[in-house]
């Protein structure tokens, strides 16, 4: 892993494998590579099955600029040589990640093609920086287009190789009884080189349109080969999780080699391939899609209905029930309803601990004039009384004074005094209310002042 | 140049049959491919290296119906043409 290998540790593992001597793989491993590289000066490209294709391209000159002065320089027009790996290689050197696929999006946004191609190089080429050993500048990105082109169309070739031999032999089988191996061999050939022929002006756009920074699908290659159209597309090259298409373009091209075999003139539909393959990208974005996208607006919506709806109903509610006892100033005020019950408690309660005073018996109904009684609790005071009946406790002067016989000093309470509560107007008359609170303040303090004598 | 007549030239150079020499192909691609398989770099002298590269995922478009798909990461073999190969291959270019 991530080791260093040379010609000779090559040469080793070749012996070893194909049970040859070490000079043999030596010798043959050199001749190997010194042919291709002739082939290459010869500006001819070389195949090797199940690894890739070495080709020499000539690359336009082009103007650019030197990194270091930042002045302007030419870039002559020179031949590089490019490898674009097999099918095979691709898929042996990419299976840790064999597991991903491509998948579609659905992010509600609509990139158009212009930038989507750019930011693609781009990102490649981020990898690609660390590798270039180029004097040129933006090589790198041309090249690894370059590879990628190259490599999808030389993908599809020898597929495409492997795969027609087998129709092509039902074909044949159809057509008229021959002698099978030889004559479909010869067929397959001459396959490969229609496929070549009409594949050499393919090249020469791609070249253009590498130099350009397009890419051209390789399903458009191999089916437009009589068209020379430039639709540009970003495909990958079919992955396997849609053999359909798979099988139906492998049918079309067989058919159209099959053309080419008996007439030239290719003249397909492509657009109906074309379709179909492209038709698995066309899908229109349905109910869930929509429900899903807009996921967190109708969870939101949702959460601010139920509390709309929680406020209004304890607001409801709370109009209904019985308000609960609303405590005065004087938390052991009783309601009026419930004072007999409570006398009476109270009574018992006072026998236990009263010290002096005990309450008179209590069930003196309720006179209309409302000299009501009232008892003292504990906590309770003259002025929580008088707060109670009267809705002052200035007012205590008067419970005070109508009770003078059970309370010597107003300051001196006893728990469980039964007193008995006059009606105000029997003390003030018919004085207004500042007159009122002003004559129970002078008592008051006449009550007071007579204490501390 | 093919397959079958890369074998074709090997043999007649190296005086090996057909057969002996597709099957010493076979493994010699065989050897390479499992060597890049397993992440590492084979430079051979004064022809070129074979590395592999990984490539970060990246979202494209498919310009026709405009779909965006998200490509995933992968990793990919790669090949840098050492500079004697370059050199010839200028000359050859500045022989034209």
């Amino acid at each position: 892993m991530n080791e260093k290998l040379t010609l000779q540790d090559i040469t080793a593992l070749l012996a070893k494998q194909a049970k040859i001597s070490k000079k043999d793989a030596e010798s043959f491993l050199k001749e190997l590579f010194a042919l291709i590289s002739e082939n290459i000066l010869d500006n001819e490209s070389v195949s090797i099955k199940d690894f890739g294709t070495f080709k020499p391209t000539l690359i336009n000159s082009r103007e650019s600029v030197n990194v270091n002065t930042g002045e302007k320089i030419r870039i002559p027009a020179h031949i590089r040589l490019t490898f674009s790996p097999d099918k095979a290689l691709k898929e042996l050197v990419n299976k840790p990640f064999s597991a991903f696929e491509t998948t579609l999006l659905y992010d509600g946004n609509d990139v158009l093609p212009n930038n989507a191609i750019n930011i693609e190089q781009q990102a490649e080429e981020i990898v690609v920086d660390e590798y270039s050993d180029d004097n040129d500048f933006s090589d790198n990105e041309d090249m690894i287009s370059e590879e990628t082109i190259t490599n999808d169309i030389r993908n599809e070739e020898p597929v495409l190789e492997d795969e027609e031999q087998p129709s092509g032999e039902a074909i044949e089988h159809d057509e008229a009884p021959q002698e099978e191996t030889t004559i479909t061999d010869a067929q397959s050939e001459v396959i490969e080189d229609t496929l070549e022929a009409p594949q050499a002006p393919a090249t020469n756009n791609d070249i253009q349109d590498a130099e350009a920074g397009k890419e051209r699908s390789p399903l458009q290659d191999i089916i437009f080969e009589s068209d020379s159209t430039k639709t540009v597309i970003t495909l990958p090259v079919s992955s396997p999780a849609k053999p359909k298409s798979e099988s139906d373009k492998n049918l079309s091209l067989s058919k159209e080699q099959k053309e080419q075999l008996h007439d030239t003139s290719g003249n397909n539909n492509p657009s109906d391939e074309y379709n179909l393959s492209l038709g698995e990208y066309d899908i229109k974005p349905g109910f869930w899609y929509k429900v899903k996208h807009h996921l967190p607006i109708i969870l939101l919506s949702l959460v601010l209905i139920s509390g709309v709806a929680y406020a209004f109903y304890r607001l409801f509610n709370r109009t209904q029930h019985t308000p609960a006892i609303i405590p005065t100033e004087g938390f052991y005020a009783i309601p009026d309803s419930l004072f007999l019950d409570s006398l009476a408690a109270n009574i018992q309660s006072a026998s236990d601990s009263v010290q002096g005073n005990i309450a008179e018996p209590d069930k003196t109904p309720i006179n209309s004039n409302q000299a009501v009684l009232d008892t003292l609790n504990k906590g309770g005071s003259l002025r929580t009384l008088a707060t109670k009946h009267y809705g002052n406790k200035i007012f205590w002067v008067y419970i005070f004074q109508e009770n003078k016989d059970k309370i010597k000093n107003p300051n001196v309470l006893n728990v469980g005094t039964v007193l008995r509560i006059p009606d105000l107007k029997k003390y003030t008359g018919n004085q207004t209310a500042e007159d009122a609170l002003k004559q129970a303040k002078d008592l008051e303090l006449e009550i007071e002042n007579n204490k501390t004598k | 140049m093919t397959n079958k007549e890369l074998i074709e030239t090997l043999a007649k150079r190296l005086d090996w049959t057909q057969n002996q020499t597709a099957d010493v192909l076979k493994n010699a691609v065989d050897v390479l491919s499992n060597s890049l398989s397993e992440s590492d770099t084979v430079s051979i002298q004064g022809f070129g290296v074979f590395e592999t590269k990984k490539l970060q995922e990246r979202i494209s478009v498919n310009p026709v119906s405009k779909q965006r798909f998200l490509v995933p990461p992968k990793i990919a073999p790669a090949f840098r043409p050492s500079q004697i190969i370059k050199d010839k291959l200028k000359n050859t270019t500045a022989n034209e």
